[in-house]
């Protein structure tokens, strides 16, 4: 409880600090980080910085798989209707995922009665360092180390992560010294904004913390899509991009034989898109959306009719030419547009357009592999 | 002497020797009517050499013509090549199924002085035109299906609303993390603080 009442002391803190002089209009914890060396304009991957960078972050990687701990993430989240938060609970067990549970908060002890706050998709994205997702970062991104700070009274060893094409910073990372264990995560937009911060606190090292780790409520799809799979469903007509945006290669895609009431109409496809810092999920089944989606609004940002359920328009979904996209993700909005206007929908059709449509619709009709 | 008669033709068509010619140029000497009769056999047959010549003249033509629009050619490919079929289809060999069989042979036949002119030109088989007619149908008929099908961007596709939360899910489990059961009941889902 004292740990949580900390938390809620450090949100309001991260809430009410100035903004930082990078960062004009926003606000947030970056007070601290003044004293670090402003980075270069254009990063280059052949400096000793970067390789220590880039050392310090698969050490990080390994860390997140292989050690064991406890602890409160806090998660800030500057959208484009205002700042939100969310506190999670986590328990890491060495080779497992990560398990996430909401945080109850002095807030929340205070509303007991009050319906529960409006889930926000994908704000609470836990903060790790995978290996797939180390690869994707290292190719878009140069990691340099930028200097030692101090978070929640661990030292740490910040690590600056630059967009190869313009060197814009895209992320700052804060790696505990011992562990090397991520501390506190910025992600910064295109425009080197910052969006996103995640911070721990309340950090503890040891399997022995994790008595009392609850059990897991669900379980990853099972039905990995190889390259052949996919193969199969492009051959099928099943529109399956292999990138969506610059730096958004496709790194994973997981087939799902859809068995639940709500998705009941037939198989899932998730395809998961991401630059190394951000994932995007586009969720692709056959059919059209109904006309009425309650707990849906009706948008006609990005240049098409899409429909969002939350306020940041961070799930979207909509339908074209047979099959309904649903597009969820924590990326930077600026990236979710790419994506979304990457992927197809419908426009009025011109002859060659309703032609071509045709055709692919007559091959899929007599293609034996449908 | 009697007058000419038929020596005059003789005469006229240098069908006499040399008495039978003199004594008939003796006869023409004295007799004005026969030397009349004479004049108009001669005026005669040269009218009808000349009506001669001009008939061999428009065949040459014709042929020439024929041979330079291929037309020869063609008809004797199309001849032949009917002809074939006739015989694959009746069992009988060589009979035409057209009149253009004939006309084709006429025409070969009047230009036969143009061989190899007519050699220079493909022979168009009647498979050609089948494959040709057949293969034209096919696209009319796939483009028309494509212009059909592609007309309606709504196909009658099941309704799909998305199953947000279990998508939801799903993204969080990409990323790494898998939400733990409730401890208790009771316990709020999130915080969203200083939201408008």
């Amino acid at each position: 409880m004292i740990g949580l009442l900390g938390a809620c002391a450090v949100l309001v803190v991260l809430m009410e600090a100035p903004g930082s002089p990078g960062v004009p209009g926003k606000s947030g914890p970056v007070v601290r980080y003044r004293r670090l060396a402003p980075a270069a304009a254009r990063p280059s991957a052949s400096t000793p910085a970067a390789a220590v960078g880039a050392r310090l972050m698969s050490e990080a990687a390994a860390a997140c798989g292989s050690v064991a701990y406890r602890g409160t993430q806090i998660a800030v989240w500057w959208g484009s209707t205002g700042e939100s938060a969310s506190f999670l609970e986590v328990w890491h067990r060495p080779g497992g995922a990560i398990l996430a549970q909401p945080a109850r908060t002095a807030a929340d002890s205070s509303d007991e009665g009050q319906p529960a706050a409006v889930v926000t998709p994908d704000q609470d994205q836990v903060m790790t360092v995978t290996a797939p997702l180390l690869a994707l970062m290292r190719a878009n991104y140069v990691l340099t180390y930028s200097g030692r700070d101090v978070i929640d009274g661990r030292p740490a060893q910040v690590v600056e992560v630059r967009r190869r094409s313009d060197g814009g910073l895209a992320a700052r990372f804060w790696l505990d010294t011992a562990t090397k264990l991520p501390l506190q995560r910025e992600l910064f937009d295109g425009k080197s904004a910052i969006f996103s911060l995640d911070d721990f606190t309340g950090l503890r090292i040891g399997a022995g913390q994790l008595r009392g780790m609850p059990a897991a409520d669900a379980h990853p799809w099972t039905g990995q899509l190889s390259a052949v799979g996919l193969a199969a469903l492009r051959a099928a007509g099943w529109p399956l991009p292999r990138g969506l945006a610059s730096g958004l290669a496709l790194f994973q895609a997981t087939e799902f034989q859809a068995t639940e009431t709500s998705i009941k109409s037939g198989k899932v496809v998730e395809l998961s898109y991401s630059d190394g810092l951000s994932v995007i999920s586009v969720f692709l089944q056959r059919g059209e959306l109904p006309q009425r989606l309650p707990g849906w609004r009706r948008m006609t940002a990005r240049g098409s009719k899409v429909y969002a359920t939350d306020p940041d328009d961070r799930s979207l979904a909509w339908s074209s030419d047979g099959f309904v996209y649903t597009v969820i993700s924590g990326a930077p909005n600026a990236a979710i547009d790419q994506a979304v206007l990457r992927l197809p929908h419908d426009s009025p059709a011109g002859f060659w357009d309703r032609m071509s449509r045709g055709f692919r619709r007559i091959v899929s009709w007599v293609n034996p592999f449908r | 002497m009697t007058h000419g008669g038929q020596r005059l033709s003789a005469l006229i068509d240098g069908e006499l020797d040399g008495e039978g010619r003199d004594r008939v140029l003796v006869h023409l000497a004295k007799c004005e009517a026969c030397r009349s009769e004479a004049v108009a056999l001669r005026t005669l047959k040269r009218r009808m050499h000349a009506l001669g010549g001009e008939t061999q003249a428009d065949s040459a033509l014709t042929g020439r013509l024929m041979g330079l629009a291929g037309l020869s050619a063609g008809l004797d490919g199309l001849s032949a090549g009917l002809d074939g079929l006739s015989a694959g289809l009746d069992g009988r060999g060589g009979v035409p199924l057209t009149p253009w069989s004939a006309m084709a042979s006429s025409a070969s036949s009047a230009s036969s002085g143009h061989s190899a002119t007519r050699a220079a030109w493909p022979e168009v088989r009647p498979a050609w035109f089948l494959f040709g007619g057949a293969l034209t149908i096919f696209l009319a008929g796939l483009g028309t299906a494509a212009f059909m099908a592609g007309g309606s961007p709504q196909q009658p596709e099941p309704r799909v609303t998305p199953a947000v939360d279990v998508f939801v899910l799903q993204h969080d489990l990409v990323t790494g993390e898998i939400p733990a059961a409730p401890p208790s009941p009771g316990i709020s889902q999130r915080s969203t603080p200083h939201r408008p």
